[in-house]
């Protein structure tokens, strides 16, 4: 009996303290993330690109989009709507124009991550990224000026090789692609000669890193510097070169009609409706 | 004794019950509730300053660029911040806007999350600082806050490379200086001139000597530890408004520990274990000059327009007449002007350690570098002696070999260090008449006002009223 009644007493112990729950209306912080005071800029973003498009435009500093380790400066306020103008004419309109306006908001990622700095790995440094089709973050921001063609061209033409990554990642290029230069793929492309890859059927060097890397510079090259410098690309390569170039635009020019349907250049000379010349002609009138 | 029992368990299934209700939160609120407490708490404490905050940020990196960069910040309640920055004259008078926020990290986090003068030491960007590309000063933004910040003053740390920051708050003059008057860079300039003026600031607390270099962003300081090695201690400090000089970091050596030197009107003193030492004068260093590879100094610039000026001069004769002899001999035969010399202590090729001379000199606006080697040698006092002149190879040697340099040079400047045996110079290989000068090398007397730095000289040993006198780096 005494047992009895001792094992009741710890079992009534033990459970006495089990009542406490949850408070399932606390407030967790930082849940559905940072909060500020709105300012012109979100209104801007939000009617530009939440509204139309469900995008998010972070560009305030959160360090746990980055690599820890490594050395960043946020993102100057003021170069931020000058560059999304940009971006939106020359990469999201000539897409919608030829594919639909419904093209860009079912494939385009939802999250792009603006950082004012490039991230630098040594030799090497990174312009952009592009992370599972999710989320797209461009590098380098406060360099962005539209006076200064070189870095204009150079910052809306990350913004395009990632979405190429995109494109791919949701639908992947035929394998055939991987096998047109599949000797001269290499990690530490970074190291071989810039006289090389030319010659190898590469518009960059850093082309050589995969063939995914391959597949987003070569599209981004040809829509962000037109097909004229692409035909003048070839010549200049030589025939191996070239031919393998050839190949490759073959390739791109089937997969955006057959998985896409856009057409990649204009369907007769001077309609000016393919990807790459529409593309051009919002390059020229930034 | 059963009832007993009883009773007791009865007591304790009372007490285990009840202990349940204090049990759910060990500080009375849920640690999300209290995070947002802090934070709200932190944010007011910053907004509230009626005259804004000066930030000051010590960088890790403590070489040329690096060192104390100070802001001045107002904060608004809606994440807005107005900054002013110590980087330059226009960041000091420009005033620039842009965002914070306060974000519960690992630590309640200050984020200055939109680029603004506050970043521009940590900027990866090598064209931005000149630092190491990736690297910029070592600096951080988003700063951790620990603690109550109550009062004028508290202290933080960044959270990626552990910088030291403080926080002060700004008085109305303060905030009217800065607003008005580039008051963070004019107060830079008026400590940085005070300081130039003084030769070898040193301070004596009872047995322990210390000698003070103070920049605009870094203090350093020397002195011989028990071992009797100098030891050098770089501090990141800046100026306040009142000429009082703050370390980020305090100096602590053994019971002294300081973090301020104080402007008492005049000039400065220090205060440590309620003691007070005033800053004086030294003719030279107190401690032995270490100059060769290797050592704290294996350069001296010999440069006469720096060491020579309306004001004093630290290069004196006989070596002036023996440096202008060489001027006038570079300038009479196709108007070149001599720059300054180099004298460098480095290893040959071959390991063994020898002295470099490199002769700067410009023509209209072409700048000229030449250079020859000497083999340097030791006898059993420890003094040196140059031998075996020997031309550089590649341009450099050209420029030194040609007719209008190392000849117009051998019967001075080359002489007066060639201590012995043949040597030649020139296309026609003119013989360098050896001096037999023997050196030693000490500290040399600054008497030129303005001009900083620690001076060294090669006395010559046999007359030591002759030596060469230059400013030394590594």
């Amino acid at each position: 009996m005494k047992r009895i009644l001792l094992c009741m007493a710890m079992t009534a112990m033990l459970l006495a303290c089990t009542k406490d729950e949850l408070n399932p209306d606390s407030k967790l912080l930082g849940m559905g993330g940072d909060t500020w005071e709105r300012t012109e800029l979100d209104d801007w973003l939000y009617h530009e690109f939440v509204v139309p498009y469900n995008m998010e435009i972070k560009y305030k500093w959160d360090p746990y989009e980055f690599d820890l380790e490594k050395n960043y400066v946020p993102v100057d306020e003021t170069r931020v709507k000058e560059l999304m103008t940009s971006l939106k004419k020359v990469w999201i309109e000539p897409y919608e124009k030829q594919a639909g306006t419904s093209f860009i908001k079912k494939i385009a990622p939802k999250r792009y991550v603006l950082v004012g700095s490039l991230q630098y790995n040594g030799t090497t440094a990174t312009l952009g990224f592009a992370e599972g089709g999710n989320k797209i973050t461009i590098l380098d921001v406060n360099s962005f000026d539209l006076k200064d063609p070189t870095i204009v061209r150079r910052i809306l033409k990350t913004a395009e090789h990632e979405f190429v990554h995109t494109l791919h990642q949701t639908v992947l290029y035929p394998t055939e692609w991987q096998t047109i230069c599949r000797e001269s793929y290499t990690g530490s492309y970074n190291s071989t000669p810039d006289s090389e890859f030319g010659p190898a059927g590469f518009v960059s060097k850093y082309a050589r890193a995969n063939p995914d890397e391959d597949f987003a510079e070569t599209i981004s090259h040809i829509v962000m510097n037109g097909r004229q410098w692409f035909e003048n690309y070839m010549t200049s390569v030589g025939a191996d070169g070239a031919a393998k170039l050839r190949a490759k635009e073959n390739i791109i020019i089937a997969y955006f009609k057959t998985i896409w349907n856009i057409d990649f250049y204009e369907t007769y000379d001077g309609a000016g409706d393919g990807l790459v010349e529409i593309t051009q002609e919002a390059i020229a009138r930034l | 004794m059963k009832k007993i029992q009883y009773h007791l368990l009865a007591v304790l299934l009372l007490l285990s019950a009840a202990s349940c209700e204090n049990e759910k939160y060990l500080f009375g609120e849920g640690p999300d509730e209290r995070l947002s407490a802090i934070l709200t708490e932190y944010q007011n404490t910053l907004c509230e300053a009626p005259h804004g905050w000066f930030i000051a940020v010590g960088t890790q990196d403590r070489g040329t660029a690096g060192g104390a960069y100070r802001f001045w910040a107002k904060f608004s309640p809606n994440n807005r911040i107005t900054m002013y920055g110590d980087i330059n004259t226009t960041t000091a008078t420009t005033e620039k806007e842009s965002s914070y926020r306060l974000k519960a990290m690992q630590l309640p986090t200050l984020m200055f999350d939109g680029y603004n003068y506050i970043h521009w030491p940590a900027d990866p960007r090598p064209v931005i600082t000149g630092a190491t590309t990736g690297d910029g000063l070592l600096s951080d933004y988003d700063v951790n806050l620990v603690g109550d910040l109550q009062g004028d003053e508290f202290k933080a740390t960044g959270r990626l490379h552990n910088c030291p920051f403080i926080f002060t708050k700004a008085t109305a003059e303060e905030q009217q200086a800065v607003t008005n008057a580039s008051g963070l860079t004019a107060i830079q300039s008026t400590v940085e001139n005070f300081w130039n003026t003084l030769k070898y600031p040193t301070i004596d607390i009872d047995e322990f000597r210390l000698q003070l270099s103070i920049g605009k962003r870094l203090s350093a300081f020397n002195y011989i530890d028990d071992d009797g090695n100098v030891q050098t201690i770089t501090i990141p400090s800046y100026p306040e408004f009142n000429r009082d000089i703050r370390l980020t970091e305090p100096f602590e050596y053994k019971n002294i520990w300081f973090d301020r030197i104080h402007w008492n009107g005049n000039g400065y003193e220090i205060t440590t274990n309620n003691h007070t030492y005033p800053v004086y004068e030294f003719e030279v260093p107190f401690y032995p000059l270490e100059f060769g590879v290797g050592k704290m100094y294996n350069t001296l610039t010999i440069d006469k327009t720096a060491l020579n000026t309306p004001a004093g001069n630290s290069m004196i004769d006989p070596f002036l007449s023996i440096y202008e002899a060489a001027e006038a001999g570079l300038h009479t035969s196709s108007t070149r002007d001599l720059d300054r010399l180099l004298i460098i202590f480095e290893l040959s090729d071959q390991g063994i350690e020898q002295m470099r001379l490199r002769v700067m000199y410009h023509s209209g606006t072409t700048n000229y570098l030449g250079e020859g080697t000497f083999k340097l040698n030791r006898d059993n006092d420890g003094y040196i002696y140059f031998t075996d002149f020997a031309i550089a190879s590649g341009t450099v040697g050209s420029n030194m070999n040609g007719t209008n340099t190392g000849p117009k040079m051998a019967t001075n400047i080359l002489s007066y260090l060639l201590h012995s045996g043949l040597s030649t110079v020139g296309a026609s290989a003119i013989i360098i008449p050896p001096s037999e000068n023997k050196f030693r090398i000490d500290w040399a007397p600054n008497n030129t006002p303005g001009l900083s730095g620690n001076l060294g000289g090669f006395y010559v040993v046999n007359n030591p009223a002759s030596y060469i006198p230059g400013t030394l780096s590594n």
